[in-house]
């Protein structure tokens, strides 16, 4: 197995082979991002189009990726909050920083590890599955069955995906963010730390800007818009066979990460370019100046 | 009389794959009220020549015209007002959407363009009463039998009134009393009850087996050798 794997990668990498790959790479992104403009074409300009066909299967997308997921954010906020904040609140009282330590912690889960956790949350349980929906109306017919109907296959199919996804991951995200502060101060509770509540929800609160909330909102919606336009790319622009939709899913969860990721990237430059330096204010009112 | 659908020189084959090619050089005309049963082996292409009647698929040469406009030359956006002329039954159980109730499935097509009125809806519902329907209009696809399915399928593309109804195999695998029963349907109410008492309805059903129904509004096409030919007897 090893062998045939590592036998194909070789081929893969001898320079005729090597070309049409990249070509291949290049023409997929490309191809979804023609993809995501028209989606966001038709959303634009079909929004208000067919409400009573459209909204509810809005509502059905929001339902399924954000209230079905709320235990699983839920769970993984309490996890991220007793591993993350919890560990490190030791580890910043041992270098005798714990006055700034809620500010750092909820910074970065709040900035950086809630929104990917809640992407990588409606990616693997709702993602996923869209890959395999739309294959299979593509392969049985349903695309046509639409069309002769004059319905837009996008708007019908990949709009309420966009919106709800996006919503989702944004809902998700608050909910991962409450029950991982919740989490982080059980850690104090637990292991004792001279730190109370009111200090910590302080140092949690004074960490964060506007600009951290705007980023926040839009980089959540994007990440749900990501996942939605490429799972639904995935889905829907090759006719799949049933072998390939193993294939399909996998290549849409490996795009949709990697994308998120790349996006997560940007909006890091976009705070360092616009917030040079965010302030925290400890405890005891000092100032602490920390690069985002 | 002006041709409804019209194929001339018509060719095409699966994209990616020139050397199979389906219909050749075909050409075919269908007038206002006029009924036709298009025969042909399994394989021989008549889901995918009933498709490019629509409009739904665009041949790689020649020309279709659907209401005298040349489908080829109308940009997509502009191709809405013609399709919703058309109606087409799909074969199997009619592609039903599966995750909507049949109900749903019926009225998907009014909802999504506005249509919903108050004699339209009546009017669709004599379609659901006359079809037997009305007990599972609550129920998803799947827990329906096939050609209750069907029947839905024929409600919903119905639904808009069109101009040009295009079936697909709906027949096939049918009982006889069933078989009967839309050869009579598709003679009477289906070819003649409009909703603004506009002309009869044009009828194209494609069918891979032998017709020995009586079926005399029929006239009868076959799908040969890539083209198609029409039955003089």
């Amino acid at each position: 197995m090893l062998q045939t794997s590592s036998h194909s990668l070789i081929e893969k990498l001898k320079p005729g082979r090597l070309g049409a790959n990249i070509l291949r790479f290049t023409g997929r992104i490309r191809d979804i991002i023609a993809f995501g403009l028209i989606s966001t074409s038709i959303i634009l300009t079909k929004f208000p189009k067919a409400r009573q066909v459209i909204w509810p299967r809005v509502v059905e997308q929001i339902y399924l990726s954000g209230i079905l997921l709320l235990p699983s954010a839920v769970l993984a906020g309490l996890a991220l909050g007793l591993i993350f904040i919890g560990q490190g609140l030791l580890l910043l009282q041992q270098v005798g920083a714990l006055e700034a330590a809620g500010g750092i912690m909820g910074m970065v889960v709040f900035r950086e590890l809630a929104p990917l956790t809640a992407a990588t949350l409606v990616l693997a349980r709702v993602g996923t599955s869209t890959v395999i929906e739309l294959g299979t109306s593509r392969a049985t017919g349903e695309v046509e069955a639409l069309e002769s109907m004059g319905i837009d296959t996008l708007h019908y199919l990949v709009m309420p995906r966009v919106i709800g996804l996006s919503f989702a991951v944004f809902s998700l995200t608050v909910y991962l963010n409450f029950s991982a502060i919740v989490g982080g101060y059980a850690m104090v509770f637990v292991q004792q730390l001279p730190l109370n509540i009111e200090t910590y929800s302080r140092q949690l609160l004074s960490a964060l800007s506007w600009t951290d909330y705007l980023l926040f909102t839009l980089k959540t919606l994007c990440f749900g818009s990501i996942i939605a336009v490429v799972t639904c790319f995935e889905g829907l622009a090759y006719r799949l066979r049933l072998k390939d939709v193993g294939q399909a899913t996998k290549r849409a969860v490996a795009w949709s990460l990697a994308t998120c990721i790349l996006v997560n990237v940007f909006f890091v430059l976009v705070l360092i370019i616009f917030q040079n330096t965010s302030t925290v204010t400890g405890s005891d009112g000092a100032q602490f100046r920390i690069n985002p | 009389m002006n041709p409804i659908v019209q194929l001339e020189g018509v060719s095409f084959w699966p994209s990616g794959s020139p050397n199979e090619v389906i219909l050749e050089e075909a050409d075919f005309q269908m007038a206002e009220g006029e009924h036709c049963i298009l025969l042909g082996d399994i394989g021989s292409g008549k889901t995918q020549t009933l498709l490019v009647m629509a409009g739904i698929w665009k041949p790689q040469k020649g020309r279709v015209s659907l209401f005298g406009m040349p489908v080829e030359q109308i940009e997509s956006d502009d191709l809405l007002p013609l399709r919703l002329r058309v109606g087409v039954v799909f074969e199997g159980d009619g592609r039903l959407l599966p995750d909507i109730s049949i109900g749903q499935n019926i009225m998907l097509p009014l909802r999504y363009h506005g249509r919903m009125n108050e004699p339209h809806e009546k009017w669709l519902q004599k379609w659901v009463d006359l079809f037997e329907l009305g007990a599972y209009m609550d129920r998803a696809p799947n827990e329906v039998k096939r050609h209750f399915c069907r029947r839905a399928a024929l409600v919903r593309a119905l639904s808009m009134d069109p101009d040009l109804l295009l079936l697909d195999e709906v027949m096939t695998g049918l009982h006889s009393t069933e078989k009967a029963w839309w050869l009579h349907h598709l003679e009477h109410e289906i070819a003649n009850d409009r909703l603004h008492n506009g002309p009869n309805r044009t009828i194209i059903m494609v069918s891979s087996e032998s017709m020995d129904w009586k079926c005399d509004q029929f006239k009868r096409a076959r799908i040969q050798n890539r083209k198609i030919r029409i039955d003089q007897d």
